[in-house]
């Protein structure tokens, strides 16, 4: 091949724009694409930051510190800060997106930590996996990012059914968050928080009082307090009152429907109840309509309080009022005749009348027709232990007319001394007879008499001693002779055995014999131990005894 | 076998065929009866004595007795007491010291006095036999108690010479000894009563 021949294949090159672009650049689109899905949807899940303040963050750990709600892990906390300008702390947490619905207005978050209390245990799980935070969901239809966390848990759960009411109390006792509020036994709801009146100074408490029990309050509902043991010594005796094991140690509200009165409105919304001392006092403050009267007492009132019962022949009717009362009485205090004024209230609803004003007319009209015709008011030991009087009003006959007067515009029921002052009177009468008695003359006759008596006596005494001797002698005598008859025949008998006699003599012999005997036997034995053949065949018997000999010259 | 048996039966009849020895038995006590009280005794007005007698072992059997050395006896084998001495001895001893004309008598046991008597003689003899060298010998000692405390204490030694061989006449001079013995304390009472006329006239 040749130069020409190259020149004539070369063509010139023909330049054509390209209009498509290159399959390549797919690949990073489609990443790209990739990316800001994953960004987004992780973005769009990352769920609902919400911020809560509390006042400490002790034991909690941004990224470990979980936030449930009924044991469900529902968020994490991100972040822990001081807040700015105020003590306490701020906690940034995430909740889950799908359950952002339970951050509403009324949501309450607290940190669960072991706690111990008189009510009971709680959160000792948390010894080993350490605190959480506890989220109760709302109930309201507003959403809310931003919490004040809880001090203590709630004591009663957003949402739970029953009853709402506001106790106060003006007494001495307190009770605190979580006190029970009992009925019949049963703990039906608790103390929720406390509220110090500043101007009233007046505590409110307001508790709650759990479903189905809600249907127990009632507009005649009475709240007395339960707390611990409580002791009255009354008129009535010495009263013991307790509630539940738990309330001996903590305080606790007990209530109930007075006897008498009607069950009442139920209360569907929150209400408002006083505290009382007690059952008697709260069955006491049921009526609300009295008719007050005055008594003007001239004996002792040591025992009466108020609030001791007004009876009329055993029945009570009213209670005292006051004691001691301020009056326009002249006399003082120290003033010889000076009239202990006593304010009593009769209340109708407790005499079997209307609780209204016209009963409270009809028993102002009635005590003051009785009053003319004999009423009047003593004060009675009602326990003479505790030395509790009490008011008791009863109808005497043959008593003088007497005018009805008033004393502080109330009118007076006349008083006359019960049995003790007349007794103690009728005995002070009985003594100044007697300290009138010629008692220096009685005594000196009585001298005479008693140094007689005491001379007869004596006499008496000689006679007895000689007539004591006369007996004990003739009883000896009697024991003596009975003695020696018995030491002689104890002698006999003794000399029948003893070493010289009859008898010992005898045993003697017989031993002498069986001695003998023995003695006897002795050489036979002897002879046969030397020579054993002498029991068969005879023996020498040229042998002789040696002999006495006469004395040899 | 059976002449064995006759064998046997012949042996047994020659040993029952061996003759006995002679034996020969004596009486302690007085040759006659004269010394006995012929007369009834008034036992009431007298104070009784209470009399104990202890004798050694060789008294209290049967087989006579000859000292053959200063410290041996001899019990002969065919010579024999017709009744224990022990019994003869404190028998001839209450009849010898209670003289019917005396103002005591001896009882020898409690039952046999009115009541405890306040009077008691204890008498042991150690010796009481004949010898081979002509001797019978009588040796001991008396205590005398006055209501139960001792009183006098005394020794005695009687010895009466053997005329004969044999123990007929050794017997007769044992009693003889006895008879001794009793005249001394005889005397003994007689002073004795005469010088405590209190336990007399009790």
């Amino acid at each position: 091949m040749t130069d020409n021949d190259k020149q004539e294949v070369i063509h010139e090159a023909h330049a054509e724009e390209l209009h498509n672009i290159s399959k390549l650049w797919l690949l990073p689109i489609v990443a790209i694409f990739i990316g800001a899905w994953l960004v987004y949807y992780q973005i769009s899940n990352r769920g609902q930051e919400i911020t809560i303040y509390f006042s400490s963050a002790e034991g909690l750990e941004p990224g470990k510190t979980r936030i449930k709600t009924r044991h469900v892990d529902i968020g994490t906390v991100t972040a822990i800060q001081l807040r700015k300008n105020s003590p306490g702390v701020v906690v940034t947490a995430r909740i889950n997106q799908d359950e952002t619905h339970l951050l509403r207005e009324d949501t309450n978050l607290w940190i669960v930590t072991p706690r111990i209390t008189l009510s009971g245990v709680s959160g000792l799980s948390t010894i080993l996996s350490g605190p959480f935070i506890e989220l109760t969901p709302g109930m309201s239809g507003k959403e809310q990012f931003t919490f004040e966390g809880l001090e203590d848990p709630p004591v009663t759960p957003a949402g739970t059914p029953g009853l709402h009411v506001t106790l106060n109390s003006d007494d001495e006792f307190a009770y605190k968050e979580g006190d029970p509020i009992i009925y019949k036994g049963l703990q039906v709801g608790q103390i929720e928080d406390i509220y110090f009146n500043l101007e009233e100074r007046v505590v409110y408490y307001n508790a709650f009082i759990e479903a189905p029990y809600n249907q127990l309050i009632t507009s005649n509902t009475r709240f007395w307090d339960t707390s611990g043991v409580r002791l009255e010594l009354g008129a009535e005796g010495l009263m013991i009152h307790t509630g539940t094991v738990e309330t001996l140690l903590t305080n606790g509200v007990t209530f109930g429907i007075p006897e008498g009165l009607s069950q009442g409105d139920t209360i569907q919304q929150r209400a408002y109840f006083d505290i009382h001392a007690s059952q008697t006092d709260a069955n006491a403050r049921r009526y609300k309509h009295k008719a007050r009267f005055a008594l003007m007492i001239e004996d002792s009132v040591r025992g009466l309080k108020v609030g001791a019962p007004v009876e009329y022949r055993g029945l009570p009717i009213g209670e005292v009022e006051q004691i001691n009362v301020v009056t326009e009485q002249k006399p003082g205090l120290l003033e010889e005749g000076y009239k202990i004024p006593i304010i009593i209230a009769i209340f109708p609803g407790m005499a079997s009348f209307e609780d209204s004003p016209e009963g409270v007319q009809w028993v102002n009209e009635q005590i003051t027709l009785w009053i003319q015709k004999g009423l009047r008011a003593t004060l009675e030991t009602g326990n003479i232990i505790t030395g509790g009087q009490y008011v008791d009003l009863q109808n005497y006959e043959n008593l003088e007319s007497i005018e009805i007067t008033k004393s502080s515009g109330l009118p007076v029921i006349p008083t006359i001394s019960n049995e003790f002052a007349q007794l103690t009177q009728k005995i002070s009468s009985i003594l100044n007879k007697v300290n009138e008695l010629p008692f220096e003359s009685l005594a000196q006759n009585l001298n005479q008499t008693l140094q007689q008596l005491h001379t007869t006596a004596k006499t008496f005494e000689q006679s007895g001693q000689e007539i004591n001797q006369l007996l004990q002698q003739t009883q000896e005598q009697a024991l003596i002779s009975q003695l020696n008859d018995a030491l002689h025949a104890l002698e006999v008998l003794a000399n029948t055995y003893s070493g010289h006699s009859q008898t010992n003599a005898g045993i003697n012999e017989l031993l002498l014999e069986f001695q003998a005997l023995m003695l006897e036997l002795k050489p036979v034995l002897q002879r046969l131990n030397e020579t054993p053949s002498s029991l068969v065949f005879p023996i020498e018997t040229g042998q002789s005894d040696t002999l006495p000999r006469a004395k040899r010259n | 076998m059976k002449q064995l048996f006759i064998v046997i039966l012949l042996i047994m009849i020659n040993a029952c065929a061996t003759q006995p020895g002679n034996f020969n038995y004596y009486q302690l006590g007085p040759d006659t009866a004269h010394n006995l009280p012929a007369k009834t005794s008034d036992l009431s007005s007298k104070h009784s004595v209470l009399l104990t007698v202890k004798v050694p072992d060789y008294l209290k059997q049967n087989k006579m007795v000859v000292q053959t050395g200063q410290h041996q006896l001899h019990f002969a084998q065919l010579h024999l007491w017709a009744q224990i001495p022990l019994k003869s001895i404190r028998a001839a001893l209450v009849n010898e010291i209670s003289p019917h004309d005396a103002p005591w008598y001896m009882v020898e046991h409690y039952k046999n006095a009115p009541a405890q008597p306040h009077y008691q003689l204890d008498i042991n003899i150690q010796q009481f036999y004949p010898t081979d060298s002509g001797k019978a010998i009588l040796q001991g000692t008396w205590l005398f108690f006055v209501d139960g405390k001792a009183h006098t204490k005394q020794h005695f030694n009687y010895t009466e010479t053997l005329a004969t061989d044999g123990f007929s006449h050794a017997v007769s001079q044992q009693y003889q000894l006895l008879q001794q013995l009793s005249a001394d304390l005889n005397s003994y009472f007689g002073q004795k009563m005469q010088s405590a006329p209190r336990h007399l006239n009790q």
